[in-house]
């Protein structure tokens, strides 16, 4: 039955110091979805995230991620966290950070042939080979975040979460990511977090928004291939189709 | 200069300063290796407080020497019991307080240097605290260099063989953690290497100075380096050239050992940093 869905959020409660953050989230999320969680800073969107991988526990309810607990799952996740967060003047290189998707497996953490090869494969996917030995540092923004899906790529997961792939980048190379994130939505479901409402294109899916301060959509207005509507007091999660735009919200 | 050399070579009465520079330079294998770790996983405060804790160890030591009776206990053991106790409290520490970090590690850093002075007060006949605080190559015995060895294969040993997962859990702890690898076990090890290179260093350029010599080698070597093994290797290089050019100079013009090998680091340092501003 669970196996249905690649994630379920099943009435789902979380706070900080009693400040609740995450209020009775229900999310279901089919397998090979392309789903967008979008809301302003602030709105839950990271602890949203940090549930899903397992470094929060929920205080209520139950997190499925394919069929099993987050941290059982954490194998089959790859990761794309911001690249703002890195210190640039650590010394590696593009190659070495995207090889950094295979370890966990062994005792020492060595890389085999295979792991390499892999490695070099999805850096061609993502058009990066040519930097393949330069210093991540080095990198523009857009390839920054090229190299960071390749490393989440070179986990082999089946689950692809990524935060905030657009922050600091140009529209066009935007276009670039998101016609790279299509193609490979074809063999992975990807849940992707952002605070920024203007690239909910076509490519998406599924659209989940987060924000304490939303008042609630009817559920009447909603037409998604799965319809939820979740809110808990002060927390609204909201699932739509493709027109999610900022009006809709401040309309209500 | 070409006593400092013949000295060293061949005068039977210098043996002190074989062993000191024998012992500095093979050390320097270790200071370059657990330094990069320490500038790229910006520990270095964590190894002062480390280094100023060292100091209650050595007083406990002299204590149980000299007042207690254990005559083979050397206060380097002290220091090395203490050093490593003192890495696992401030690692866990440093993992589990979310907040007020750096407040805890500083009271650890005063009541390190605390505890040591209180034991030395109770230790009978004159002691002389300034060459344990700014080092002093008489000090340097058998003990030290059987440490820097052990050391040196101990932290090659280590760092080889998992080198990927702790280039991993230094860059980007949170991914590793991801990644199913034990992020708080190689930091405590982290810290552990870093205590006993602490030792070490604390016997070379004494408690106060531990700090530039863990720190500025790589902080040069950063910046020629596109890898972190290159980044070990350049930084070593220059440990190794600090140390032998610092026990020249003090040697020749009879200056304190520790403070000139400092001296030449940091100089080193700043005109490294100088010149990459003015070409840039």
């Amino acid at each position: 039955m669970t196996q249905e869905y690649d994630l379920i959020l099943d009435d789902v409660s979380f706070s900080y110091h009693k400040d609740p953050v995450l209020e009775d989230v229900n999310i279901k999320i089919d397998h090979l979805d392309f789903a967008t969680v979008v809301g302003p800073n602030g709105s839950g969107k990271s602890t949203l995230l940090k549930l899903l991988l397992g470094v929060v526990k929920p205080d209520k309810g139950k997190i499925e991620v394919l069929g099993q607990s987050p941290i059982k799952s954490r194998m089959h996740m790859g990761y794309m966290p911001q690249y703002m967060s890195y210190d640039s003047q650590f010394p590696i290189t593009v190659s070495d950070l995207v090889l950094m998707g295979r370890l966990g497996g062994s005792l020492f953490g060595k890389y085999t042939k295979y792991d390499k090869e892999l490695a070099g494969s999805i850096l061609e996917e993502v058009r990066l080979s040519d930097f393949a030995n330069r210093p991540f540092a080095e990198l523009s923004g857009g390839q920054k975040q090229r190299a960071l899906l390749a490393r989440a790529l070179c986990c082999e997961p089946k689950l692809l979460l990524l935060d905030e792939p657009t922050a600091n980048i140009d529209p066009s190379i935007e276009e670039t990511l998101f016609n790279l994130l299509e193609e490979i939505n074809k063999r992975m479901t990807i849940i992707l977090v952002s605070h920024d409402l203007g690239f909910v294109s076509q490519v998406v899916n599924s659209v989940i928004c987060i924000n304490k301060k939303v008042v609630v959509h009817p559920t009447s207005e909603i037409n998604g291939k799965i319809i939820k509507e979740i809110y808990g007091t002060d927390i609204n999660i909201i699932r739509h189709d493709h027109e999610c735009i900022e009006e809709e919200h401040h309309n209500d | 200069m070409i006593e400092f050399w013949q000295a060293l070579l061949f005068d039977p009465d210098y043996m002190f300063l074989r062993l000191a520079f024998l012992v500095g330079i093979l050390a320097s294998i270790t200071f370059g290796i657990i330094g990069t770790f320490v500038v790229t996983r910006k520990i270095s405060y964590l190894a002062g407080a480390i280094s100023h804790c060292v100091f209650g160890g050595i007083g406990a030591g002299l204590y149980l020497q000299e007042v207690v009776g254990w005559y083979w206990f050397d206060p380097i053991y002290g220091a090395v019991i203490v050093a490593l106790l003192a890495a696992v409290i401030i690692g866990l520490v440093s993992l589990k307080a979310k907040q007020r970090e750096d407040t805890v590690i500083g009271a650890l850093w005063a009541i390190g240097m605390a505890t040591g002075l209180l034991f030395i007060d109770k230790v009978p006949g004159a002691f002389d605290m300034s060459s344990y605080l700014f080092g002093d190559i008489l000090l340097i015995s058998k003990i030290d260099l059987q440490l820097v060895i052990v050391l040196n294969i101990l932290v090659f040993a280590v760092v080889y063989l998992f080198y990927n997962k702790l280039v991993a859990v230094c860059y980007d702890e949170e991914f590793s953690r991801l990644r199913g690898i034990n992020t708080s076990f190689y930091y405590i090890l982290l810290l552990c290497m870093t205590a006993l290179t602490v030792v070490l260093l604390v016997r070379i350029v004494g408690i106060v100075l531990v700090i530039a010599l863990l720190t500025l080698p790589p902080a040069i070597a950063n910046i020629y380096s596109k890898k972190l093994w290159q980044m070990m290797i350049i930084a070593i290089a220059f440990c190794v050239f600090f140390v032998a050019s610092g026990l020249m100079i003090s040697f020749t013009y009879s200056f304190s050992s520790g403070a000139t090998i400092i001296m030449v680091s940091g100089l080193t340092y700043i005109a490294v940093i100088l010149g990459k501003k003015f070409r840039s």
